[in-house]
């Protein structure tokens, strides 16, 4: 076996120390530049058509494209508010429940996760349209008169993502709250601190990093989501994957579509390089 | 073992195939979905199959003037047929479109106005104020009180499409004459529709509007004739004071593969027999000819041919003009 | 001030709707689609099978079965031998700008499926593959490369490097210790990639939504349409379909890795 491939898409200094069995590797990474990078990258040529920038020019100057941009922004915001709060409840259970507990609890969870998105949000419209069971519900208990309005709303937009990024959101803060020693806690409530003092002091700051991983781990796939928006909002709460693929698939505006969607691509990465950011600060603090 | 997980997937391929290579040619049809669909199977699609072994209809939904072009600009042409409406098939669309052939369909037989160049009616439709009975003590009575919130609240069900007629109500409810309707005043309608913007729920799909209007999340829409008829059993009406109307045509896109089995389809689907046959499941109008003197009592009084003296023309060629300006400002105020 | 026991009652009471909050929206699709009657409501109007009966007798939901299935299975096993070999490597070697590269098989996982979706759509079409199956099994493989990958690596950190060393000292060739040696430790985690990416293929709707077309479109892409042009209990019985393979990809993939420890 020759390790020698010329065909690893890698700056040379890498290529002088491959290390053993990097031939491994080759398929995957070719298949990748060829089926995922290659894409990607026609979709920036196609954004600059003739290598001007009037595709841009248009999504940053018309305010129909800022409004989706920022609508955008501010439901993903409070998606992961929220998915965050209801996570960090479960994952803490999770992390000190007996064993019995934490297989129902984990069941509940991976059971949504294995269930396609596109079947959820049927399911939500079926939930919450007018003759849906959550109106039954609430006009049953005579909690409402009329029925309320949920699909085709913000909160049935919301209601819907925090249902398919529970579980992302949970499973980074379970990680990191296994690790906690509870004894900690104890410590602190002997110390005379009252349960409030001893979570904000000690348990919290423990638990941030996997607060922050699930933060931006929700957020960044809220910025995407597509199918959810399309399925439970109204065209006012159009999100920009829906207008990507509007200009693909009904205004046929190829560039303005490839422009949007790399508008999409550069604020996911923004994202995680501000997470990057945050584990590097949050790692110093620790060590200082 | 890696043999015969090959083997096995490879048989399994097969077997997938195998299926579609027993006919010769597949037709693919794309329509509106719903009822009108099974209409359209019941009257067009399984007697042409039962007509023409050698030829299988596969059917898509929903059509999409949109997708047809995003399909022939990606070379990758898979519908045969397409439904399509009032707005699309003109002359002017010469770039996405077969032109009909007129050596296999009887050009004659038609309708005077309802054969073009790249498209031939299917049916004539109509676009009509359908309100829930139960929601209202007195009943609508044209497009004014379409616009009137305090004496007809609930949500309004509205197509999510600027030529589907919906800039030519909110300027005849503000009370434009009808015969002054055009050139359409883009920002008087849109000023006019924002005071209900927020009592509108848009559909995409005929099948939707439907589903509103049942289910109860809209008092009131504009919907086709089709689709409030078939309410009828939940309490859907039809106030037919004023209405739009509209034409179902058949396309062909350009670049498929079945241009002359798709002419011959196009030929059959509108013969007299067929287009009768289809009146009993629809209540909308032969574009043959010969048809109209027979078609089918079953919908008699809900017919847009009954009610030919309320109807609001819609200007296809102003549309064609300016269609794509109207759905751009259309967009933006949707976003509003 | 709150009580102990007060504060531990509210919070268990929160955990169990929170799982409710999971559950409910998940399964109830299950009972609907025995529904009797034509209205998608709960309680379903009576019991019956008409639903599934109605899309089994379907020849484009049977199409689009076939097509999910000839798709999902393919791209198990692509995605499988790709991830594989990638999973293999990285385990053992150690080299400057490993976590860069591991970092870019990951990437599929987070990059927004829309823009990946109308990538291929805009690259498949001069590459004859749009509306193919083959274009669809090498978008879907790009997405499920790196569950493979984080299935295998977790299994492979629990296999001994004595092992192969041991094969190899004995005169072993690589591939025969591959085969013989490494391969039967990790099958469970490999079995249980090939299942995680067949179940991504199996549901996935975007990119399928560009790339496929009516005679290629997947089981997904149907109920897509469907769901946008009618609510009727048929899509119910599809999901209910779809569940039921998902559950048992994924009971297959647990079985084999708990008889494993």
């Amino acid at each position: 076996m020759t390790l020698s491939s010329p065909a690893i898409p890698r700056g040379p200094t890498l290529v002088e120390r491959l290390p053993r069995g990097s031939v491994l590797l080759v398929p995957a990474l070719l298949f990748l530049l060829l089926f995922y990078v290659y894409p990607l990258a026609q979709l920036i040529g196609a954004s600059l058509p003739g290598g001007s920038g009037k595709n841009y020019a248009l999504i940053f100057s018309r305010p129909v494209f800022l409004r989706v941009i920022a609508e955008t922004f501010r439901v993903s915001l409070v998606v992961m508010a929220v998915t965050v709060l209801v996570a960090f409840p479960y994952a803490y259970a999770m992390a000190n429940a007996g064993r019995r507990a934490l297989l129902f609890l984990t069941i509940a969870l991976l059971i949504p996760f294995w269930v396609s998105l596109l079947l959820r949000s049927f399911s939500w419209i079926v939930l919450l349209q007018n003759t849906g069971l959550v109106n039954q519900v609430l006009l049953g208990l005579g909690l409402i008169e009329t029925p309320l309005k949920l699909i085709r709303t913000e909160i049935g937009v919301i209601l819907g993502m925090v249902h398919v990024l529970l579980p992302y959101a949970v499973l980074p803060l379970y990680s990191v709250m296994k690790k906690i020693d509870m004894r900690l806690m104890e410590a602190s409530s002997i110390c005379g601190a009252s349960w409030f003092h001893g979570f904000r002091r000690v348990y919290l700051p423990m638990a941030l990093p996997g607060v922050l991983a699930a933060a931006i781990l929700t957020f960044t796939l809220a910025l995407g989501f597509y199918i959810t928006p399309a399925l439970l909002g109204s065209p006012r709460d159009m999100m920009i994957a829906q207008m990507i693929a509007g200009q693909f698939s009904e205004q046929l505006n190829f560039g303005l579509g490839a422009a949007l969607a790399v508008v999409l691509m550069g604020l996911t990465a923004l994202a995680f390089a501000l997470f990057g950011l945050g584990r590097v600060l949050l790692a110093r603090r620790a060590a200082a | 073992m890696q043999k015969t997980l090959w083997s096995t997937l490879l048989v399994g391929a097969c077997v997938l195939t195998a299926g579609a290579a027993l006919a010769e040619t597949t037709l693919t049809v794309s329509s509106y979905g719903g009822g009108y669909q099974e209409a359209q199977d019941k009257a067009y699609f399984a007697p042409f199959a039962a007509a023409h072994p050698e030829i299988t209809i596969r059917q898509d939904s929903p059509s999409s003037n949109a997708k047809l072009k995003a399909m022939v600009e990606s070379g990758a042409v898979d519908w045969d047929i397409m439904v399509t409406d009032d707005s699309f098939g003109l002359d002017s669309d010469a770039e996405w479109l077969e032109p009909i052939d007129y050596t296999i369909v009887n050009r004659d037989k038609f309708i005077p106005g309802t054969a073009g160049t790249y498209r031939i009616a299917s049916d004539i439709e109509a676009t009509v104020l359908a309100y829930n009975a139960a929601e209202f003590s007195t009943a609508p009575q044209g497009y004014k009180d379409f616009f009137d919130l305090e004496k007809f609240p609930g949500m309004r069900a509205v197509w999510k499409y600027a030529p589907s007629g919906i800039f030519e109500t909110a300027l005849l409810a503000d009370g434009v004459p009808a015969d002054k309707l055009y050139p359409l005043d883009v920002e008087r309608a849109l000023k006019k529709l924002d005071t209900i913007k927020d009592h509108i729920v848009w559909w995409d799909t005929g099948a939707q509007s439907e589903q509103l209007l049942d289910s109860g999340e809209a008092s009131m829409g504009l919907v086709w004739v089709g689709r409030a008829v078939s309410g009828a059993e939940q309490g859907i009406k039809i106030d037919w004071t004023q209405w739009t109307s509209q034409t179902g045509f058949w396309v062909v896109p350009k670049g498929t593969k079945n241009r002359e089995a798709a002419m011959k389809a196009l030929e059959f689907f509108t013969e007299p027999a067929q287009q009768i046959a289809f009146t009993q499941y629809m209540p909308y109008g032969p574009s043959n000819k010969t048809a109209v003197a027979g078609v089918s009592e079953t919908f008699k009084g809900n017919l847009p041919t009954d009610h030919l003296d309320n109807r609001v023309l819609m200007d296809a060629d102003w549309w064609a003009k300016n269609g794509a300006d109207v759905d751009m400002r259309f967009q933006e105020w949707l976003l509003e | 001030m709150m009580t102990d026991r007060l504060r531990k009652t509210l919070f268990w009471a929160f955990v169990c709707a929170t799982a409710l909050f999971l559950l409910v929206p998940t399964l109830i699709i299950v009972p609907m689609s025995f529904s009797a009657g034509s209205r998608l409501v709960f309680p379903p109007e009576g019991v019956s099978l008409r639903w599934y009966g109605k899309v089994l007798s379907d020849p484009d939901w049977r199409a689009a079965l076939g097509n999910s299935l000839l798709v999902g299975s393919a791209t198990a096993v692509l995605a499988s031998a790709l991830g594989t070999a990638a999973a293999m490597m990285l385990n053992t070697a150690s080299f400057r700008g490993k976590a860069l590269v591991l970092g870019f098989l990951l990437s599929p996982m987070v990059t927004p499926v829309i823009v990946f979706g109308v990538g291929s759509y805009l690259v498949f079409a001069r590459w004859g593959l749009a509306g193919t199956h083959a274009g669809l099994i090498a978008a879907h493989t790009v997405l499920a490369i790196p569950f493979v990958l984080v299935s295998v690596l977790a299994s492979l950190r629990m296999v001994n490097p004595n092992l192969a060393l041991a094969s190899a000292g004995l005169g072993a060739s690589r591939l025969f210790t591959f085969r013989r040696v490494t391969l039967p430790l990790i099958l469970p985690g490999v079995i249980s990639g090939a299942v995680f990416a067949f179940i991504t293929s199996w549901d996935e709707v975007v990119v399928a939504m560009f790339v496929a077309n009516t005679g290629t479109r997947t089981v997904p892409i149907m109920i897509w349409n469907q769901v946008r042009t009618s609510l009727d209990p048929a899509t119910a019985a599809v999901g209910a379909i779809l569940i039921a393979v998902s559950a048992i990809g994924v009971v297959l993939s647990y079985t084999l890795k708990e008889s494993d420890r």
